[in-house]
């Protein structure tokens, strides 16, 4: 079960820093960057992906989209002097795979299914729907960024030398 | 930086437009200076070249005609390469629809839907159309044709290709961009940028039902 | 082959032959060169939002790239 677990998260780690670099390409993010930023998702998705399974205590998607954006913060904020670039370059590209693009569409999904339903159950359901997704996409969003915008703050004097 | 140059200097912000106002340092002269804003999109190798020359300017005290030549320098940068981009957005798309859990052949399907969809992206943008337009396009067709796996019955879970083909239009830059501006106070910022992607999502959405309803698939 | 099959399909191609007319429009743009300079007037046109504030007498026409960011702000 163990080894299960640990080629899941692997896994994890390893197609989420595929879509950071896919994701990164499209707002031009320097070649150099390409590595960490791919490395930088990796290990955030994992860490987010490990503390949401039900069998680690399955913690809120919130909280655990915080605690991994904190790790993707620190991560970027140590490599980036590395490579030459400011920290927002590494952890941007690496939030993205992490962005809740599902609940940002269902939520607009929903709304227009209640202008579609007018019986009052329906609308009720779907207009639930459409508030449970909002406000989880923007508790999520929320989260991220000020779990990687902390580690910025925290490192002061690294994460704004990093291109010196 | 500005300091380097012998001059103080203010900036303020809004969503379409930078003020700058540079004083000397004894605060008795003041130049200001009101532009728009570039519309080069989002690109984070300009930000990291801005940065390193600022930091030239300032650790080196680099003259403001050598500054000025390195910035136009800069301002010339070419962006990623588009089919470059194209490739490494599809596999990064198939990867995510693994994230959720879908298996090959939904890899396979939003792989070939993203692909489509991107391309007609960039070819509208590159023709000057409206961006929210494209996105409704881009979105309609990516979700048309990722739907194919459920007209088809491809491979065990077409819903998850159908809902991940277009998280690739999601405007993930802004939605984390507006809400550090909110962390900054520059809460007009921030709303301003907060409204540009949900109009992007709303049309992204409005493409992805409009596909589902002539289709005649089920919603959710 | 039901209804939403022939739909499918029927978006596919509509997307197909807008690939590839954008390729032979490209293409034949390439081979014409420089001298296809006049642009026929459509009808029907997509605007942009900031031609609505378009005043008689201003340098931009509508529907035209403006490139009057170069003005200075003295």
């Amino acid at each position: 079960m163990w080894n299960d677990i640990f080629v899941n998260i692997f896994e994890d780690g390893f197609f989420a820093a595929i879509a950071a670099i896919g994701f990164s390409s499209i707002s031009n993010t320097p070649r150099r960057a390409y590595l960490t930023c791919a490395l930088t998702a990796a290990v955030g998705h994992a860490i987010r992906y490990v503390l949401t399974l039900p069998e680690l205590g399955g913690v809120h998607i919130i909280l655990a989209s915080t605690v991994a954006s904190f790790a993707v913060g620190m991560f970027a904020v140590l490599f980036a002097s590395c490579i030459k670039c400011p920290a927002e370059v590494c952890f941007f590209p690496a939030l993205l795979p992490m962005i809740p693009g599902m609940y940002a569409y269902r939520t607009i999904e929903a709304l227009l299914s209640c202008l579609y339903h007018s019986q009052e159950e329906v609308f009720v359901h779907y207009f639930y729907l459409f508030a449970y997704n909002g406000i989880t996409c923007a508790f999520i969003i929320l989260g991220m960024v000020i779990g990687a915008t902390v580690p910025v703050f925290l490192l002061k004097k690294l994460s704004f030398t990093a291109t010196r | 930086m500005a300091e380097a140059f012998g001059v103080s200097l203010d900036i303020f912000i809004m969503p379409a437009h930078v003020t700058i106002s540079v004083w000397n340092t004894d605060r008795t002269y003041a130049e200001m200076a009101q532009r728009k804003t570039a519309s080069c999109g989002i690109s984070f190798d300009l930000n990291t070249r801005l940065s390193q020359l600022s930091w030239e300017v300032a650790d080196n005290r680099l003259g403001l005609p050598a500054a000025k030549e390195r910035f136009e320098r800069i301002q010339v940068t070419k962006p990623t390469g588009k089919w470059e981009v194209l490739i490494l957005t599809g596999f990064a798309n198939a990867a995510f629809c693994r994230l959720f859990g879908g298996d090959p052949f939904a890899m396979l399907i939003v792989l070939v839907s993203t692909l489509a969809g991107y391309r007609l992206k960039q070819i509208m943008l590159e023709d000057g159309r409206d961006v929210r337009l494209t996105f409704l396009c881009a979105s309609f067709f990516s979700a048309s044709l990722s739907a194919g796996g459920y007209i088809f019955s491809i491979g065990s879970t077409p819903e998850l290709a159908l809902g991940t083909s277009v998280l690739y239009l999601i405007p993930g830059v802004p939605y984390i961009n507006s809400v550090s501006d909110m962390i900054y106070r520059h809460y007009l910022c921030a709303f301003s940028r907060f409204l540009d992607a949900a109009v992007l999502t709303a049309c992204l959405s409005v493409g992805l039902c409009t596909g589902m309803l002539l289709l005649g698939l089920k919603w959710f | 082959m039901n209804y939403s099959m022939i739909t499918w399909c029927i978006i596919a191609a509509v997307l197909l032959c807008a690939f590839i007319f954008r390729a032979v429009a490209y293409k034949c743009g390439n081979l014409r060169g420089g001298n296809c300079r006049h642009k026929s007037t459509h009808f029907f046109e997509l605007g942009r939002d900031t031609d609505i504030f378009y005043v008689p007498g201003d340098d931009e026409i509508p529907g035209m790239p403006d490139n009057t960011d170069e003005s200075d702000g003295r």
